[in-house]
């Protein structure tokens, strides 16, 4: 599993490279978009790599090789899924640094303030852009679903940003209901909805996966 | 121990083995309790099939030219060259004989025979 | 049980081909070379016995185990080699391997690094960067480190040259040695089985046609020449593949000494290439032309 998800990194050095400059780019020039700005930095950067490990999978043809491993079905689609998380955290991670390393040093810069709910918006964007795609990644390979996905990612980039702003704009307590909330609550109200479509997601992948013929 | 496959000679591969192997038994250059390669290693040699060598062990087992001990593998049997030379010994003399009989058909001599033999002899 | 591998009754059909009732049979020790033209469903039968597509109907198994229902535990002692590449291009040998290693529970480190000695394979040079050859010692080297019991191979050996074809070939042949493994081997370059196979199948159109010890079949089968008069009376010789041109005809036939016996002086009889046993028993297939 581990040796799968590092896989999905080591393929694409350059693509992680980029997606740090990406990051860097995003967080100190469109800082006055505020936590929209975060959130298609983070999607974008999923998008990129998530999908892009999928592209690589399809050009090399590589699931004949991986299915011809002792590796169970389950497994190359977990490990998928895995790497959403890991890769979202990742970019996370990225505008974090970025964060305290201008606020430490007290550069004259303004990156994206870090907030709660720009990492709980990011991450749920991510999570449920990658529940869509990928069951259709999994029954048809990356190419012929590449259309659907880009398709989807905008959609979700212009829809996603707007919906934010407007939360900001219009009901402000809205976007403050998730810090008055009790952590217990803020669970329940973001996670459990979204693992359960990721699961749901990865159950049908699986399902297509297994059928799937190489 | 040499053996030389010929791919093109009409004699299967098999039975070349198990000539040459006998004949090597027969001339004294295979000694009784040498051991001989594995089936699998003479097939690699040769570049040949497993079971082409198998089957002329097997053969050459059968007709009592080499014993094969089951995981350790085969060794030229203790036959005796001696009876084994003397029944070929009689197979030429009983050719011989009927080559006699045909020649005296047609009224050759044993000089005139002698001079034959040499000639095929010698080659 | 000596089987290494069974396919039985097995069938899978697609709109435009269909692989009907493959029978294979694969006994260890022994190397069984897979055969047919393009498109006569060897790569599919490979497939199938690697779980990659379904079955239709049917049962494979390998090491005496059902191919799906003990399938990691059968893939842990099965070495593939395809004809194309599917590993990571962009990753290095070393970084390819290092992927692959924690899959297997028998991973030998020291046989990798032997074999990669062997064949010169550069570690740390990306796998795009690597001549078809290089490409597939590759597969080798990572089918022979985790001291895989069977050896699948879907046409190893086209679009090399001969001298790493030898070169291949003659690695198997040592594998061999060990006469608890298996080779599975399919090709349309026959001349490379000749020295190597014990086992000969041909399949065609998805049809097993047969399947024999080549010594067998080298031994009884015949090219047979002789005048269009003969092959007019002899009505009841079954020949395969006849040629016919305007001084004679030209065929295969499977029982040599039947027509030795017979027809000794009547036609004259050529030893005959697992080529020419080939190209005759799948003549007049249709669409299924041989490439060489």
């Amino acid at each position: 599993m581990f040796h799968l998800i590092k896989k999905d990194f080591l393929v694409q050095k350059k693509s992680v490279f980029l997606s740090i400059v990406f990051i860097l780019f995003f967080s100190l020039f469109f800082s006055k978009i505020g936590a929209p700005g975060f959130l298609i930095g983070v999607l974008g950067v999923t998008y990129l790599l998530a999908l892009g490990s999928s592209a690589i999978d399809d050009k090399n043809n590589s699931d004949k090789m991986l299915i011809s491993l002792p590796i169970k079905r389950n497994t190359i689609v977990l490990a998928k899924y895995l790497s959403v998380i890991v890769i979202a955290a990742f970019a996370i991670l990225i505008n974090l640094l970025i964060y305290l390393v201008v606020d430490i040093l007290k550069l004259p810069l303004q990156p994206i303030p870090f907030s709660l709910t720009g990492m709980a918006g990011s991450i749920i964007v991510s999570v449920l852009y990658c529940s869509i795609s990928f069951p259709v990644i999994f029954k048809y390979g990356f190419l012929k679903s590449r259309m659907i996905n880009s398709l989807l990612f905008f959609l979700l980039i212009f829809g996603g940003s707007a919906w934010i702003s407007y939360m900001t704009e219009n009901n402000p307590k809205s976007l403050f209901i998730l810090s008055s909330l009790s952590n217990i609550e803020t669970i329940f109200v973001i996670l459990l909805p979204t693992i359960f479509i990721f699961v749901l997601s990865y159950l049908l992948s699986l399902t297509f996966y297994k059928n799937r013929e190489f | 121990m040499n053996i030389i496959i010929s791919n093109s000679a009409n004699e299967p591969i098999y039975l070349q083995i198990i000539n040459q192997i006998k004949s090597q038994i027969l001339t004294g250059d295979l000694k009784e309790g040498q051991a001989l390669p594995s089936i699998r290693s003479l097939a690699k040699e040769l570049e040949i099939s497993v079971i082409t060598t198998k089957r002329a062990y097997d053969e050459l087992e059968k007709d009592g030219f080499i014993v094969t001990v089951a995981g350790k593998g085969s060794y030229v049997a203790p036959v005796n060259t001696d009876i084994l030379k003397e029944k070929k010994m009689k197979m030429v003399e009983q050719k011989l004989s009927e080559t006699i009989t045909e020649a005296k058909l047609i009224g050759m001599s044993l000089e005139e025979l002698k001079k034959i033999l040499e000639l095929l002899y010698e080659g | 049980m000596n089987k290494i591998l069974e396919i039985n009754n097995v069938s899978k059909h697609y709109k435009d081909f269909s692989l009907k009732n493959i029978n294979i049979s694969l006994d260890r020790g022994f190397v069984m070379g897979f055969i047919g033209p393009n498109g006569a469903g060897k790569s599919t039968t490979i497939r199938l016995i690697m779980n990659l597509i379904k079955k239709d109907s049917g049962e494979i198994k390998i090491f005496g185990f059902d191919h799906i229902k003990d399938e990691l535990q059968i893939k842990e002692k099965i070495g593939f080699v395809y004809d194309e590449n599917h590993f990571y291009e962009e990753l290095t040998v070393k970084e390819m391997k290092n992927i692959i290693r924690p899959f297997y529970k028998n991973w030998d480190e020291n046989a990798f690094l032997t074999y990669a000695k062997k064949f010169s394979l550069p570690l740390n040079k990306q796998i795009k960067q690597l001549s078809k050859g290089m490409k597939m010692k590759f597969s080798l080297a990572i089918a022979l480190s985790h001291h895989a019991e069977l050896l699948i191979m879907d046409e190893p050996t086209s679009g090399l040259d001969p001298l790493i074809r030898s070169e291949l070939l003659h690695i198997l042949r040592s594998l061999m040695e060990d006469e608890n493994k298996a080779i599975f081997f399919s090709t349309h370059i026959t001349s490379d089985l000749e020295k190597i196979a014990d086992y000969i199948t041909i399949i065609n159109n998805g049809e097993i046609i047969l399947s024999k010890p080549m010594d067998e079949l080298l031994e009884q089968y015949v090219i047979v020449k002789g005048s269009k008069e003969f092959l007019e009376t002899a009505t009841n010789l079954s020949f395969i593949g006849v040629e016919q041109n305007k001084f004679g005809f030209k065929a295969l036939y499977n029982d040599k000494k039947e027509l030795l016996d017979r027809f000794g002086n009547q036609v004259m009889i050529e030893k005959p290439t697992l080529e020419d046993i080939l190209l005759f028993s799948t003549k007049g297939s249709g669409q299924n032309v041989p490439s060489y």
